[in-house]
């Protein structure tokens, strides 16, 4: 029997799923959706609802975007960042079938770029496999309020190859700790190697 | 402003950007991409028209080791089978199957070429004084592991010397190998004509003429110039 979990996300015994605006339930795959890998890990609160605003970074091709526009519904709405022109394509293609996104192709490490587009942040979700991770989390920061919740992806490899990555994951936490208070910790195994969400909320 | 405008906005904004982001330089990128993935699906052809073809006459396929002669041959004669052949007694319409496919083979390698020659005249027209220092192929390849001219140009010279060497130097960094000293750049002539205690060197002076090159190309050449006139004129109001 399927049931409600968290505001529109959705589980049976095995999957999740949120529901498309005909109401129909679409399956999240948490092998290649991160968020819904840490549901499928216990994530203990999404901080997530109907009609939030929401800004993504490191959108890709739109695969978790798409169910989080699920979740904020027709009066929410996601602001979808992306580097790469080639995978931006498909979330054109995404945003053009749903009313509730804005692609953007930008670089999230220089937020200055695309600030005059973005307004009125509930939510803040990173997902980008860069050295700097952290670094363009911070920075982003500055959109979300006081006390608003932000959801950062961490790919231990990517910050350093060298280092092991439980070392990495608390260089992290305590660089997060300055501007956040960490409410979670999940580590994505057996989904992802060496990759952990810290769900924040923002001093 | 109301964020179905803002969406609205941004859509197209996005689309102008993408559509602006294909340049020469992601031309030759696919063209080389595509001649690598060509080159590995042929082998692959190849050996399968070889597997085939050694049913009815193995001992053709036994002697004649180039791949050309033998797909040429294959495609243009109706090979004949020897008195003593191992090979099975096959019909006519058998035969022309075979010889079917090593047309279709020959036909790829035709493509083949004219890419070749398509990302060659590219590359002489957009990155000349690159290709002065390396030949079609290499140059072709700096730009794959790059990612763009753009990229290139921006890269320091030590940075290119060791483009293609990521494993190397994460074994380097994991496991205290020895640092390597060139990646991709190993191949060209120079460096595989220098003595071991030269190579290094020889790849690095290399590296440094590359990036050079790449700079003074990307930042004089038109296209680049083009794009600034057109940013400096969506900045002034
Ligand atoms: C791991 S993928 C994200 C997958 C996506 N979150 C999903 O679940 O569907 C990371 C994405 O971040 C993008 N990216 C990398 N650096 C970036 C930057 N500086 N700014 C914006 N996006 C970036 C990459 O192009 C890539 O598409």
């Amino acid at each position: 029997m399927i049931q409600e979990i968290f505001p529109g996300i959705f589980a049976d015994n095995k999957k999740i799923y949120t529901k498309d605006s005909s109401g129909a339930y679409r399956l999240w795959n948490p092998i290649t959706s991160k968020l819904s890998a840490a549901l499928h890990k216990r994530l203990k609160q999404t901080f997530l609802k109907a009609n939030d605003v929401v800004l993504y970074l490191g959108a890709s091709t739109g695969t978790t975007v798409s169910h989080i526009s699920d979740i904020v519904g027709e009066q929410g709405f996601v602001f979808a960042v992306e580097i790469s022109p080639t995978v931006c394509r498909e979330l054109v293609f995404l945003a053009e079938e749903r009313q509730n996104i804005a692609p953007i192709l930008a670089d999230a490490n220089q937020p200055q770029t695309y600030a005059d587009k973005i307004k009125d942040v509930d939510w803040l979700y990173q997902d980008i496999a860069q050295k700097n991770q952290v670094e363009i989390f911070l920075k982003n920061l500055r959109f979300v309020k006081k006390n608003s919740h932000a959801f950062l992806i961490i790919k231990a490899r990517s910050i350093d190859a060298t280092k092991e990555p439980k070392q990495i994951f608390n260089d992290v936490r305590e660089q997060l700790q300055q501007d956040t208070e960490i409410v979670q910790e999940i580590n994505l195994e057996p989904y992802k190697k060496d990759h952990v969400m810290f769900v924040c909320k923002k001093n | 402003m109301q964020f179905r405008q803002l969406r609205e906005q941004t859509i197209i904004e996005t689309k102008q950007k993408i559509k602006q982001s294909v340049g020469e330089d992601t031309l030759i990128i696919q063209a080389a991409t595509t001649l690598e993935t060509l080159t590995t699906v042929t082998n692959t052809l190849i050996e399968k028209l070889r597997m085939w073809c050694e049913l009815y006459n193995p001992e053709f396929s036994h002697e004649t080791k180039d791949n050309k002669t033998f797909v040429d041959a294959i495609a243009n004669t109706k090979t004949t089978q020897k008195k003593e052949t191992m090979g099975g007694k096959l019909e006519e319409k058998d035969i022309t199957a075979i010889q079917n496919f090593a047309k279709t083979i020959q036909q790829i390698s035709a493509t083949q070429q004219e890419i070749l020659k398509y990302a060659e005249t590219k590359l002489k027209n957009n990155c000349k004084n690159i290709l002065e220092i390396l030949e079609t192929t290499l140059t072709a390849k700096l730009l794959i592991l790059a990612g763009s001219l753009k990229n290139l140009a921006m890269m320091p010279a030590s940075t290119i010397q060791l483009l293609g060497a990521q494993k190397a130097l994460f074994k380097h960094l994991k496991e205290g190998a020895k640092t390597p000293k060139y990646g991709i750049l190993a191949t060209h002539p120079l460096v595989e004509k220098a003595s071991a205690k030269n190579k290094g060197k020889t790849a690095r002076i290399l590296a440094s003429k590359i990036a050079i090159a790449a700079k003074v190309y990307y930042f004089k050449g038109s296209f680049i110039f083009d794009q600034l006139k057109k940013e400096i004129k969506q900045k002034i109001p």
